[in-house]
């Protein structure tokens, strides 16, 4: 976490989850958002209280700060029977909140919690980005947008200053300040200012209820009499005075590892696991959009080296399930050895390769159909991979190469990235025309001894100490390697159909004038 | 000669090679470059020997974009790298089964009953079209492909013909067995195309009697046959 002062000279913004306890819950557990839902937590001298309540719990009378029992004896009187309650966590809410501000830098370079005490709002900087939402309202709207569809509600303002977004997010129904002039907050009240409770009780008391008639007092008088917090406060509302955002950064790397108490034996519990801290790392790349395309696995054992597994996908948009499956398959390949003897101590589990999971959009003339097939081919690709290796399923790519061996390059489909579009312009090949090449290239060139005729082209071919007359001989066909290249190639090479019609690509080596096949059609 | 005038989806089509370059490859290859045009999936050509030549692959219009290469991995046996075909055939099986796979090729020299039985009940479930490549032993045992090509060299030339051909006979298909069919690849343009010798001499192309049901002339169904040979339905 690292601090970036603000002067107010660029936009900011407030993003408000109110009763953020129980949104928090809720969009955990879905099934929560239509019952009366009561938060409690230990107070030390009070005993148990009523930590926070849904909407629908408050309008039935439970209000924060009420003594649990009292809240219980509503609900055993038979007038609110459907009460539910659990118990707060507020360490958790605040992790949680760090976990969204990872998610929403999506929405901007610079976001931090709000400095107090229970955060429940998200303080984001708006330079620099009007162009890529086209204005302040659509890039309210993408984030509004985007929070509820995932469950989440909140109030979003926009302000010149930290005090003043957070004011508006908080106190009003104003989405955007203007540029210029603070007559807005005038009428905010007082508790606006995110002061002390008492000061705000004293300013009530003397009837200075809103943010306007404060402002009317002489703001020199205001330190001596209600403390410099004030102050500073409505100097912070103005945009004259630096707040700082305490910005969350996402982390570099996604990891987790677990220590062992009791070394692992059996493989079943390995597995699950392994399993346990991938979905853990997935659920963090996830937050942040982003989907692992390399697995990097180490078990540690006892007294013996380490074994280290690579978990290749070919595409990030993985179900959990299918990912359970693959390294499960993995786990079965692998030789742990003498269990018992070299029990497994620890797990490390990295996203070693992981890319940004778009939401992908149909294309034109795309069915869901054509959805569900790709999904298909992906965990096809991923299943080949993981049991044949991730070497053994790929892509061909032509190159523009005249050498035959040199003219293909086979790319690997799982654990890599796709190229940008602009990188995947390559150099234009030729393709050859059907026959020109055979479908089949030797890995190795086999020696032949060849017969020419007269006009020096084959007519006989010795193959494997078989000897057979060569009908059609079509060529020859220089191909050279470039003088760059060492050693160079220069070759000969004739389609070739012999007696008993076989199709044959041979050459002859211009350099040492022998004969060799190269491939069968 | 072909139930449904076609190789429909979920189909296997085996064919039977007898030599190398007897252009069994190449007529394999060409239906699965056939099938990708009616169709949008992906192809997974399965390879083990690492032998397939990209180029040509796609001078026949199979396009490298859409085409999944599996190579089986080797393993070591008496100092000599031995492929691992069961893997190749493990590799056959997913695939067929997978939706989105519009063909799944592969050589197939000697295979247990029960993989063949794998892979029809996968094709029949992910509706690829199966294309393998078969040495000539396998006639003599049964087989639980649909269709079945043995492919024959043809040595006989004509001097004014620019192209390869070959015979092939139906060996497997529920319309019945023991028909021929005579083809010509051209070398110019590789199309496929029905061989015709020169004026006066015996045509070897039986193609009406087996192919055409409806009655019409020898020429329309010469050529609607040509067009159907390699339809995908």
């Amino acid at each position: 976490m690292s601090g970036s002062a603000v002067h107010g000279q660029h936009r900011m913004a407030c993003i408000f989850f109110p009763l953020w306890p129980i949104q928090r819950l809720v969009v955990a557990e879905p099934q929560l958002r239509q019952r009366r839902l009561v938060l409690h937590h230990q107070d030390s001298r009070r005993g148990q209280l009523v930590y926070a309540a849904s909407p629908m719990a408050l309008q039935c009378g439970i209000s924060p700060g009420m003594p649990l029992t009292e809240a219980r004896s509503l609900a055993r009187s038979g007038r609110q029977p459907d009460l539910t309650f659990r118990q707060a966590d507020p360490d958790l809410d605040h992790q949680q909140l760090r976990e969204l501000a990872v998610t929403l830098h999506q929405f901007s370079p610079l976001i931090g919690l709000e400095q107090t005490d229970i955060p429940s709002a998200l303080l984001l900087s708006f330079k620099g980005l009007s162009r890529l939402f086209h204005g302040e309202s659509g890039w309210i709207e993408a984030v509004q947008k985007w929070l509820k569809a995932h469950g989440y509600h909140a109030r979003i303002a926009l302000a010149n200053s930290i005090g003043a977004a957070i004011a508006l997010a908080r106190f009003s129904d104003i989405t955007s300040a203007p540029q210029f002039g603070n007559q807005v907050f005038d009428s905010l009240p007082v508790s606006a200012l995110r002061i002390e409770p008492t000061t705000c009780d004293t300013l009530l008391a003397l009837g200075i209820s809103a943010i306007g008639q404060l402002r009317l007092l002489p703001r020199a008088s205001l330190a001596s009499r209600f403390g410099s917090q004030l102050a500073k406060r409505l100097d912070q509302l103005d945009g004259t005075a630096a707040e700082t955002i305490c910005s969350v950064k996402p982390p570099d790397n996604f990891s987790a590892s677990m220590p062992l108490e009791y070394p692992v034996t059996d493989r079943q519990v390995l597995c699950e696991l392994v399993q346990c801290l991938v979905s853990r790392t997935a659920s963090m790349l996830a937050l942040r959009g982003q989907g692992a395309l390399r697995w990097e696995i180490v078990l540690t054992r006892l007294e013996a080296p380490h074994i280290s597994i690579e978990v290749c996908l070919f595409s990030p948009n993985i179900e959990e399930a299918h990912l359970r499956q693959l390294i499960e398959m993995h786990l079965d390949q692998v030789r742990i050895g003498d269990a018992e003897k070299y029990p497994i101590t620890s797990i490390s589990v990295k996203a070693a390769e992981y890319v940004r999971v778009a939401d992908r959009q149909l294309e034109l003339f795309e069915s869901e159909d054509d959805t569900v097939e790709s999904a298909c081919v992906s965990m096809l690709v991923n299943r080949l991979a993981v049991r044949l290796g991730a070497a053994q399923v790929v892509r061909p790519r032509v190159l523009a190469d005249p050498q035959p061996e040199r003219s293909v390059k086979f790319l690997p489909l799982t654990g890599t990235r796709v190229p940008k579009r602009s990188q995947r312009r390559t150099s234009p090949t030729a393709i050859p025309r059907s026959l020109e090449r055979p479908l089949r290239l030797l890995n190795r060139h086999v020696a032949i001894h060849v017969e020419l005729d007269v006009a020096e082209k084959p007519c006989a071919a010795g193959i494997s100490g078989e000897r057979h007359c060569i009908a059609l001989a079509v060529g020859p066909e220089r191909i050279e390697s470039g003088w760059w290249r060492a050693p160079i190639v220069r070759r000969d090479y004739w389609r070739v159909e012999t007696s008993d019609a076989r199709r044959l690509w041979i050459f002859r080596d211009l350099k040492s004038g022998k004969w060799f096949l190269h491939g069968v059609f | 000669m072909l139930p449904d005038h076609g190789y429909g989806r979920g189909t296997l089509v085996e064919f039977v090679s007898s030599q190398a370059g007897d252009l069994s490859l190449w007529l394999s290859l060409h239906l699965v470059a056939q099938a990708m045009k009616q169709h949008a999936g992906c192809v997974v050509l399965v390879d083990p020997a690492r032998e397939l030549f990209a180029p040509a692959l796609v001078s026949i219009g199979i396009p490298a974009e859409r085409t999944i290469l599996v190579h089986a991995p080797t393993k070591e046996k008496n100092g000599r790298g031995e492929v691992a075909w069961h893997e190749g055939y493990w590799a056959i099986n997913q695939s067929l089964g997978c939706k989105g796979i519009t063909a799944v090729w592969g050589v197939v020299p000697t295979v247990d009953n029960r993989w063949l039985r794998r892979f029809q009940l996968s094709a029949e479930l992910g509706g690829a079209i199966g294309v393998f490549i078969r040495p000539s032993t396998v006639l003599n045992y049964p087989t639980w492909s649909d269709i079945q090509w043995q492919v024959f060299s043809d040595p006989k030339r004509d001097s004014h013909q620019d192209g390869w051909r070959c015979r092939l006979r139906l060996t497997r298909a529920r319309t019945g067995t023991g028909q021929e069919l005579e083809l010509m690849v051209h070398s110019q343009n590789g199309e496929l195309m029905p061989a015709v010798l020169a004026e006066g001499s015996r045509p070897a192309l039986q193609l009406e009697e087996p192919l055409v049901s409806s009655p019409g002339t020898a020429a329309a169904a010469h050529r609607s046959a040509s067009k159907r040979w390699w339809n995908v339905a």
